[in-house]
């Protein structure tokens, strides 16, 4: 149990373990079943139903049962469309929500550390009251604000993107931005007080009065310190990036798992909703302990993995 | 920051917090139309400015200024409620790990960790939305979806009081004061209560200022999915939601989006500066 990654590892199947059970536990409990209507089905249409989704059978069998599925990655069929394995469902909407998620921390690293490195070594008064506002205003509006004021503005007003959809590059320039940017005024804030750090340093001035040119000087000794804060965040960033994609797709229509998952629960469907819930587990998981490994490969100062 | 910037950005939050507190609790008295009063003939009618409807209307007619003003009680009110809830688990958590620290409190940040490493938001979505079965039951107990939210919020935001009490006790019950109270026998409990709790004080006042907007944030976000405040009520993230719905290339009526978004953006800015402002005194 000494390994750090093996003992993460176990943690982590633990954890799946535990919120698969929980979940199963809480569904299964609850009254009212994914066959409710307007329209009451006829009592054997619905007692077929039941037998096909094995909910005649006793909680212990079901949760058997379940587990098993869960283990051999099938998650049967949905409850709500009744033609489309949970599996089908997941393989398109995964990748379409790791896109997102992908081009969003893009966004946010990009925007976040170059702005943060500017405002370092700019520091009048009015920049850096315009950067601390900036960071401040995407800090305090809820991404889906950012995201209605940039369809006014870019698709409505301007007319340069499409306000939803899928399909071309183009389609996905808003929504990234508008999931990334809170995170890039985070990262922003933190990379200007690293910055800030370095260039009050002695090994930074000595670098500098040897006459270091900038290329080096930026890449050699302001940005190793600057990264160390930003993976730290990286992690809690990786569950507000989770978070905020479950609107983001709702607003600009992404056929993501965000998407899915919010609709799975207002529709109580089961099977989709806790593959949902444990494949966001999975990925939460692994996003954080990339990122753990990410900063103590920066700093090797950093005990905790 | 200069202390002199620090103390006039903190003034400036606090006045701009209270500015708009006082309207939104002013508001039933402000010559405003009613909140829920809808009149369709007058649907989405420009901002008049200088008359009603001041800031113009909604799809179904409704005044979007007293819409603002009415979602800033409940918003605001989430807020509160939520933050304190929070803290209620979250500081005696921590407080007591730190305290008895060794073994109770590996184990009791053990079961935070996990509490850490799950997708809360999705997990509490996924609790909401079974609760909602249960509504009939809960109306006979006089309890409302809304306070399932509370509840909901508060299990959110815990983690980060638990662990900032936690680091705190532990700070604490290492300090000389409480070291000689506990050489006179003082028990365990009388040292949680009259030593360590009151001196927590000052940080979970910092913590509040920095969850109150975090929770707001939240709120907005469930209500847009569609589990958070239920019309009629009115909140900022239901307003946000209808403005973001009205928004299209035909009528382009930006107010129905941009008033409620700006009154969020100004609150959650003024309750951030102060977070921030309050934070930066305790640790200078």
């Amino acid at each position: 149990m000494n390994n750090p990654i093996l003992r993460r590892g176990l943690a982590w199947l633990a954890t799946l373990f535990a919120v698969h059970a929980a979940c199963f536990l809480l569904v299964r409990g609850v009254r009212g079943g994914p066959f409710d209507q307007e329209r009451s089905l006829p009592p054997e249409v619905e007692a077929s139903l039941r037998q096909q989704f094995h909910l005649d059978e006793s909680l212990w069998r079901q949760y058997g049962r379940s587990l098993g599925q869960v283990l051999r990655g099938d998650f049967g069929p949905s409850m709500r469309y009744r033609d489309v394995e949970v599996g089908q469902i997941l393989a398109d909407s995964l990748p379409v929500s790791l896109a997102l998620g992908g081009l969003a921390l893009g966004v946010a690293l990009a925007f976040g550390i170059s702005g943060g490195l500017w405002a370092a070594f700019r520091r009048g008064f009015g920049f850096s009251l315009a950067f601390r506002f900036m960071t401040s205003l995407f800090l305090a509006v809820p991404n889906f604000v950012v995201a209605g004021v940039g369809i006014l503005i870019f698709s409505f007003i301007l007319g340069w993107l499409p306000p939803a959809g899928y399909g071309s590059l183009r389609h996905w320039i808003l929504p990234s931005f508008a999931l990334g940017l809170p995170f890039a005024a985070q990262i922003g804030r933190l990379s200007r007080n690293a910055a800030l750090e370095v260039l009050e340093s002695p090994d930074f001035r000595t670098a500098r009065a040897k006459g270091l040119p900038p290329g080096p000087l930026l890449f050699r000794h302001v940005l190793p310190q600057v990264l160390i804060p930003v993976s730290a965040f990286l992690g809690p960033a990786s569950a507000g990036l989770l978070t905020g994609s479950l609107v983001i797709e709702q607003v600009f229509a992404l056929p993501g798992m965000g998407a899915h998952f919010v609709q799975a629960a207002l529709n109580r469907d089961y099977t989709l909703s806790l593959a949902v819930t444990l494949i966001y587990t999975a990925l939460l998981g692994a996003c954080t302990f990339a990122a753990d490994l990410l900063a103590k490969w920066l700093d090797p100062r950093v005990e905790a993995i | 920051m200069k202390p002199s910037t620090q103390k006039r950005s903190l003034a400036f939050g606090l006045g701009l917090l209270l500015l708009l507190a006082g309207f939104s609790f002013l508001a039933p008295w402000l010559p405003l139309p009613e909140p829920e009063s809808q009149a369709l003939h007058r649907s989405l009618e420009a901002p008049a400015w200088w008359q009603n409807p001041i800031l113009g209307t909604d799809l179904k007619g409704r005044d979007i200024l007293s819409r603002t003003l009415a979602g800033a009680r409940v918003s605001m009110a989430v807020g509160l409620w939520g933050t304190l809830l929070a803290l209620f688990v979250g500081v005696p958590y921590g407080a007591v790990a730190g305290l008895f620290g060794g073994r109770i409190d590996r184990r009791m940040m053990r079961v935070a960790d996990f509490f850490e490493s799950l997708p809360l938001v999705v997990v509490v979505l996924f609790l909401l939305s079974i609760v909602q079965e249960y509504r009939a039951e809960m109306a006979a107990f006089g309890l409302q979806r809304i306070h399932l939210f509370y509840l909901a919020v508060g299990a959110l935001f815990w983690l980060p009081t638990a662990r900032v009490a936690r680091a705190e006790s532990l700070r604490l019950s290492q300090a000389p004061f409480v070291q000689a109270a506990r050489a006179q026998g003082a028990s365990r409990a009388w040292i949680l209560r009259r030593h360590l709790l009151p001196n927590l004080a000052p940080s979970v006042l910092v913590m509040m200022s920095l969850t109150v907007p975090r929770v707001v944030l939240m709120e907005a976000f469930l209500s847009f999915l569609g589990l958070g405040v239920e019309p009629p009520a009115v909140s900022w993230g239901l307003l946000a939601a209808e403005g973001l719905a009205a928004l299209s290339p035909l009528l382009g009526c930006w107010w129905v989006l941009v008033v409620p978004a700006t009154a969020m953006a100004l609150s959650l800015f003024a309750l951030n500066l102060v977070g921030d402002c309050l934070r930066d005194r305790m640790q200078s």
